[in-house]
């Protein structure tokens, strides 16, 4: 098994229809995590017994914000667009989800800083690599 | 997996700045005998060791030297001024990847400017570029 990589100039687009959004300027992180439930199903005759349930992937970006930004994301909300994040960005294998978006993101504003954002995405289907 | 291969990898910094053309000559080790246009490699002041197994992930700063020019000559600006942009000359550009699969990863995170005086007793402008590398 080949070792860890070291993400170098990490790039982000989600793709809408025919409408490419490129954030890699704005991207801080990238995020994604999923959730199994494990379900308690123990019983007298088998009392270790536990399954797995419903699994549940989210992705979170978190990106530099700018009025372009805002421009950028503003006609997609809740629209399900094709994410696809490279971890390293010569390489054309990507982190791939389908994705949604509920809200423009915001994040604090103050002098000499820039203004950091996250953006929550529900994954429709699951996250895959390829 | 492996650890990092120290002496060809600083060799490979500096054959990395020849070829991209960003020099005329690079050393891939410290020297005084470095002149300007050209770069010398330093050591690492430390290395870090990643993983316990397998030497994956150990971690160097390697330093590289760029002389720009004569401290007070206005061409040395545009020098650089190259070497910091994002055009032919460009250090990270030049730098940034994986030197052909050599390491995991080499970043170019900063640079610094500095003044150094020569034998020549003539200051002049070099441009350290502080590579992160990952075996």
């Amino acid at each position: 098994m080949a070792k860890p990589i070291v993400c170098i100039n990490p790039t982000c687009t989600i793709t809408f229809g025919s409408t490419v959004v490129d954030i890699s300027d704005h991207l801080r992180m990238v995020a994604p995590s999923t959730e199994v439930e494990i379900i308690d199903n123990r019983t007298f005759a088998s009392p270790k017994q536990r399954e797995f349930g419903n699994q549940t992937d989210d992705i979170t970006l978190t990106l530099g914000w700018s009025p372009d930004l805002y421009t950028a994301l503003a006609p997609y909300i809740n629209t399900a667009g094709a994410l696809v994040c490279k971890p390293r960005g010569a390489v054309s294998t990507a982190i791939r989800a389908t994705v949604r978006y509920g809200a423009q993101p915001w994040g604090e504003i103050a002098h000499g800083t820039t203004s950091e954002v996250e953006l929550p995405l529900i994954v429709d289907g699951d996250i895959t690599y390829s | 997996m492996a650890a990092l291969a120290l002496e060809a990898v600083m060799q490979a910094i500096a054959d990395r700045l020849m070829e991209a053309q960003v020099v005329t000559h690079a050393f891939g080790y410290p020297t005084t005998g470095v002149d300007d246009g050209e770069a010398t490699v330093g050591y690492p002041p430390d290395y870090t060791y990643g993983l316990p197994t397998g030497r994956a992930l150990d971690a160097v700063v390697i330093p590289a030297w760029i002389i720009a020019g004569l401290a007070e000559e206005e061409s040395t600006r545009e020098v650089v001024a190259d070497l910091l942009g994002d055009g032919p000359r460009s250090l990270k550009v030049a730098l940034e990847g994986d030197l052909d699969g050599l390491v995991n990863a080499l970043i170019l995170r900063r640079t610094l400017i500095e003044r150094v005086r020569f034998k020549d007793n003539l200051e002049r402008t070099s441009v350290r570029a502080d590579c992160e590398v990952w075996s």
